[in-house]
């Protein structure tokens, strides 16, 4: 039971390294809030149409609602000339609001209410296995989902890794090397929207943001090197998730919160002690 | 050879470029000259396709540009990237070698060859495995040069890349440019500083969001061109061109200090 859920956290903190990483460089990681959130009316519309709460048309309309916030942002902020915190705002919170709205219509008969949608529900991932009568059947649901996002990460990382590398560092130069820059982004971003779906349904739409950020953000405070930031990054989220879920189970706290805790407080505790180490040049090593 | 064809552009946040046309001929070292918010970068930029005209073109060996980015390599503006970025020296140039084809995260012996070659050649080899938030504004700049030599390219476009940058190294850049120049390749340059625009550089674009001039030195860095990009008190401008003509070289080395 823990194994399972302590392991598809894990498999989680991949992807919110990876992502993280790419975003908080980018300077776009509240892109993954506004993402989260805006999951809200495709997880109704695919509830709606299958019937289930955790069947592929759910995961899919809320990964396209997701994407599509990113979309509208990004082309709001560059065509509309409103700036980017502003299209954010707008964007997310309309999609939030469309989506609050049509989990209250459809109340009764819909078994999604808004606390689950806040938190998520990571103790009862061990619960929900698929009853195909296959393979498939050994992992529960959302391990499984967490597995393919997974390892679509980590293809995209391993195989773009120099392309990522040099347009997170210097997007003009990027364009001009004929680095496809556009379509990493979309990539980035869609790549994203799947851990945010997969995300959300064990820790909810706010705390997946965390896991985007403090893990990456810690990493860059130390790191020297791409591949160091990246490494540091899944080795930050699986000391949170593992110190976070024993914390949990010790004091008998919700698991997802406390993982959230312990990495904002390694957070912490890194930047006391790079500031300590070099006064001057406030949390990171050099400048 | 490169032509533009009434280039007009002016979209967001850049300057407005209006109705540019020109044609000077390569291999040659090439400034584009002109007051604050002329819209020398814009030109750089379009030039590099990275920003689309809203009319005319621009070709380069009689072709559009679109199809010739591999022979371009571009050094960017020191400030138009994160410095605390977790990479180090020799990471940077060797962005200079990425392939459209390369895959993975390794690059080849030979592209690692290369980038040392590159980063000796700007007087950066000892610095390699530094992170490049470590380093000063002039050192920063040879790195950039040497990531975008790595490149081997025809042309090499750069941004300002004497601002910001000590005498020393601004000395390094102008050697390595000019041993660049000499194997037959061409140089494009956004440059700010009148006093030595005239020495160092073959043609000049003088620009003031329109063309003021383009051509050979000789015949565009005179007072008239000067007076209509810069606005400038006559006097002030004739005594540059007085000074430059009586002892050009002096007034180099005056300024890069």
């Amino acid at each position: 039971m823990s194994l399972l859920i302590v392991l598809t956290a894990l498999m989680f903190m991949v992807q919110a390294a990876l992502g993280g990483s790419i975003l908080v460089l980018r300077r776009s990681v509240m892109l993954t809030d506004a993402m989260a959130h805006s999951v809200l009316p495709g997880l109704v519309i695919g509830y709606l149409i299958s019937g289930s709460r955790s069947g592929p048309e759910v995961l899919l309309f809320a990964g396209i609602s997701s994407f599509l916030a990113a979309f509208l942002i990004e082309k709001l902020s560059q065509f509309g000339g409103v700036w980017f915190e502003v299209s954010t705002g707008f964007v997310f919170t309309s999609l939030f609001a469309f989506g609050i709205l049509l989990v209250t219509a459809l109340g009764g008969n819909i078994d999604l209410d808004p606390d689950c949608i806040l938190y998520g529900e990571l103790l009862y991932v061990p619960f929900r296995y698929s009853t195909s009568g296959t393979w498939y059947d050994l992992l529960p649901i959302p391990m499984w989902n967490q597995i393919w996002v997974g390892l679509a990460w980590i293809w995209f990382a391993l195989s773009k890794w120099k392309q990522l590398k040099c347009w997170a560092f210097d997007e003009d130069f990027s364009r001009a090397t004929q680095i496809p820059v556009a379509g990493l982004r979309r990539w980035t971003l869609g790549l994203t929207s799947m851990t945010i779906v997969v995300g959300f349904d064990a820790f909810g739409a706010i705390l997946v943001l965390g896991f985007f950020i403090l893990p990456a953000s810690t990493a860059w405070l130390l790191a020297k090197k791409w591949g160091s930031m990246l490494s540091i990054a899944a080795i930050q989220g699986f000391l949170s998730v593992g110190i976070g879920y024993a914390m949990a189970f010790q004091f008998d706290l919700e698991p997802g919160p406390c993982m959230v805790c312990v990495s904002g407080l390694l957070f912490g505790i890194v930047a006391v002690v790079q500031h300590i180490r070099n006064p001057k040049s406030g949390f990171r090593p050099t400048h | 050879m490169i032509e533009v064809h009434n280039l007009t552009t002016g979209y967001g946040k850049n300057t407005a470029l209006w109705n540019i046309d020109f044609s000077i001929p390569l291999p040659s070292f090439i400034g584009i000259i002109g007051p604050n918010g002329s819209g020398k970068s814009t030109l750089l930029k379009t030039m590099l396709g990275e920003r689309k005209p809203l009319t005319g073109h621009i070709t380069l060996f009689g072709q559009p540009i679109a199809q010739l980015k591999n022979r371009l390599a571009y050094v960017p503006q020191l400030n138009s990237v994160d410095w605390n970025f977790p990479v180090q020296v020799l990471d940077v140039v060797l962005m200079g070698r990425f392939k459209t084809n390369s895959w993975g995260p390794f690059y080849s012996k030979e592209d690692k060859e290369k980038a040392k070659e590159y980063l000796n050649a700007v007087g950066m080899l000892d610095f390699q495995k530094r992170q490049i938030g470590e380093l000063s504004g002039g050192q920063r700049q040879r790195v950039f040069l040497a990531r975008a030599l790595a490149r081997e390219a025809d042309v090499l476009l750069l941004d300002e890349p004497l601002a910001g940058v000590d005498a020393a190294s601004g000395e390094r850049i102008l050697n390595v440019l000019s041993h660049y120049q000499q194997q037959g390749h061409s140089i494009i340059m956004v440059h700010h500083d009148l006093l030595t625009a005239a020495s160092l550089f073959d043609h000049l674009i003088l620009l003031q969001t329109r063309l003021v001039a383009a051509g050979p030195t000789p015949k565009v860095f005179n007072l008239e061109n000067l007076q209509t990009a810069y606005g400038t008190d006559v006097s002030i401008l004739s005594d540059l061109i007085n000074k430059l003509g009586q002892s050009p070289n002096t007034l180099t080395n005056a300024s890069s200090q």
